[in-house]
């Protein structure tokens, strides 16, 4: 009777196990599957970046206006800034113009500061993704790397990345434009978890 | 009668025609020299050209001594250089210089003069009153969308006190048609001359004369702006690497205390930004998060662990429950 009760009680744990394994697993299967529509929505946004942005070069060649006619594009209800390019780890994403909570699940976001390729410092914030995806590779770049910007008239500036460390989350002051002559971008993202941030500071190469 | 006053008169042109492929005394060529007047009244002449020859000098009155006068032997000055000496008290009209076989008059009322205290307040120049040169200003303005940081530099004035300014700009000598800025420019050149190491000393004499001279010439016909805050801006249409002589005089109750001259030269660079964005975000108090929920995938790691040991444990129930 004993046996019976305790095989009986294993049951009943094993199901409600195998609920909560589904349950979970449908979330995480989910998020992965999320990951990838977002990747490809990325990907044609991208595409979709560029070839605006051609249309304006050559509207903006052809006239001598000093006002340039800048591209106007938006993904889920946000206004499209710019897009960033790191060859090293083979990274393109276009630059989402708030961090929210769908910004960050979608796409790169600016977390803080002014427009891109403006003077002063500007912040981008994208997810640490095991897959690899968003900033999951940026722990694989280094001092002298180059971080390209592109902003909504076409213009692309090389950014050379002089600083790499890890901080705790109330960190802030990585944020700050400490030189308002300069062109600067930090970026942002989570390092063991989400207990440190892993960020990387690039400023402007300005040929001499 | 007639063959004595031929005779005589032989004489008298064959003398002047010998005295006439002679060689002469040049009179007033182009020497010329400066006076330094010492302390003690004593003056010590330099002739240019001539402070490493030994060359012999006289003094006179009368323009005609050239060849009679009294020579005697240059001395060097504690710079090495052959220099004349002329004690405190005499006066002259004219010095003969002897070199070798040229003798040169000069009227002693045409050279300049300087007096060791005069040198001694031309070597304060610069330095009377303090200033700070390292300074600039930034200043954000406009053209259209386009956001220009221009940047200037400026002088401080850093002694306490109201204080009074004029800026003249140090033009080429073959462009300025305004005696001011020639003035300023042959005090620009003079002062740099001072600076510069192994300077002759008729040179170096000269160059204090000019710059004595010319300073005085720009303080009589300066006019003041007051020097806000101590400060003294830059010209607004200055480009930069354009130099400027500085005129600064401290006035208390109406009346010059000191007076002192700088240089600025301009070092204006703009900056052409892109468009400012009006957007003001607001402060952040923390980084955002950025990583993905590692909980998740630890719970789910720790059910499927779950899942097996139950399973194992299942199984070890059923076979005890079949003995």
């Amino acid at each position: 009777m004993k046996k019976n009760r305790k095989i009986l009680i294993y049951r009943v744990l094993l199901i409600l196990l195998i609920i909560c394994a589904i349950v979970i697993g449908g979330v995480i299967f989910h998020k992965q599957y999320e990951d990838q529509v977002y990747e490809k929505e990325n990907k044609e946004l991208t595409q979709l970046f560029h070839e605006e942005i051609n249309k304006v070069d050559n509207e903006n060649s052809q006239n001598d206006k000093k006002e340039k006619k800048k591209i106007d594009l938006k993904y889920k209800g946000q206004k499209v800034i710019g897009l960033i390019e790191i060859p090293a780890i083979d990274l393109e994403y276009p630059i989402l113009e708030k961090t929210t909570k769908l910004a960050m699940a979608t796409s790169i976001s600016r977390y803080y500061g002014g427009e891109i390729n403006e003077y002063g410092n500007v912040s981008l914030a994208g997810h640490n993704n095991y897959s690899g995806t968003m900033f999951g590779r940026n722990k694989n770049l280094k001092k002298g790397d180059d971080v390209l910007l592109t902003d909504l008239t076409g213009k692309t500036l090389r950014y050379e990345i002089y600083d790499i460390f890890v901080t705790h989350p109330d960190d802030t002051k990585v944020l700050e434009t400490k030189d308002k002559t300069i062109r600067e971008v930090t970026l942002i993202t989570c390092k063991n978890g989400r207990s440190e941030r892993l960020i990387i500071k690039a400023k402007e190469i300005i040929k001499s | 009668m007639k063959n004595s006053v031929l005779k005589l008169m032989s004489i008298i042109l064959i003398t002047l025609f010998v005295i006439s492929i002679i060689p002469m005394a040049v009179m007033a060529a182009n020497t010329d020299a400066v006076i330094l007047e010492k302390t003690d009244g004593n003056k010590i002449i330099y002739i240019k050209g001539m402070d490493q020859t030994e060359f012999k000098y006289a003094f006179s009155n009368n323009e005609s001594d050239a060849t009679s006068a009294t020579y005697i032997t240059a001395t060097k000055d504690t710079n090495s250089e052959y220099v004349a000496f002329l004690a405190a008290g005499e006066t002259y009209k004219y010095m003969f210089i002897q070199n070798g076989e040229n003798t040169e008059t000069i009227q002693l009322d045409s050279l300049k003069t300087i007096t060791e205290k005069e040198i001694a307040e031309v070597e304060k120049l610069t330095k009377i009153i303090k200033v700070s040169t390292d300074e600039s200003d930034s200043k954000i303005t406009k053209d259209g969308d386009t956001t220009i940081t221009t940047t200037t530099g400026k002088i401080t004035v850093t002694d306490k006190g109201n204080y009074q300014y004029q800026l003249i700009e140090i033009v080429d000598k073959n462009s300025s048609t305004d005696k001011i800025n020639e003035t300023a420019l042959e005090l620009y050149n003079q002062l740099e001359t001072l600076n510069n190491d192994g300077t002759k000393m008729y040179d170096k004499l000269l160059a204090e004369i000019t710059v004595r001279d010319n300073y005085k010439k720009l303080l009589e016909n300066a006019t003041w702006t007051d020097a806000k805050n101590n400060t003294i801006p830059e010209p607004k249409d200055a480009q930069n690497g354009e130099k400027f002589i500085v005129l600064i005089r401290e006035v208390k109750d109406g009346k010059t205390v000191r007076e002192d001259v700088q240089f600025m030269t301009s070092s204006r660079a703009d900056d052409k930004g892109v468009e400012k964005s009006e957007k003001q975000v607001e402060k952040k108090k923390k980084l955002p998060i950025t990583g993905e929920n590692l909980a998740l995938y630890i719970i789910f790691g720790i059910i499927i662990l779950a899942i097996i040991v139950l399973i194992v444990r299942m199984n070890k129930a059923k076979k005890d429950e079949e003995k």
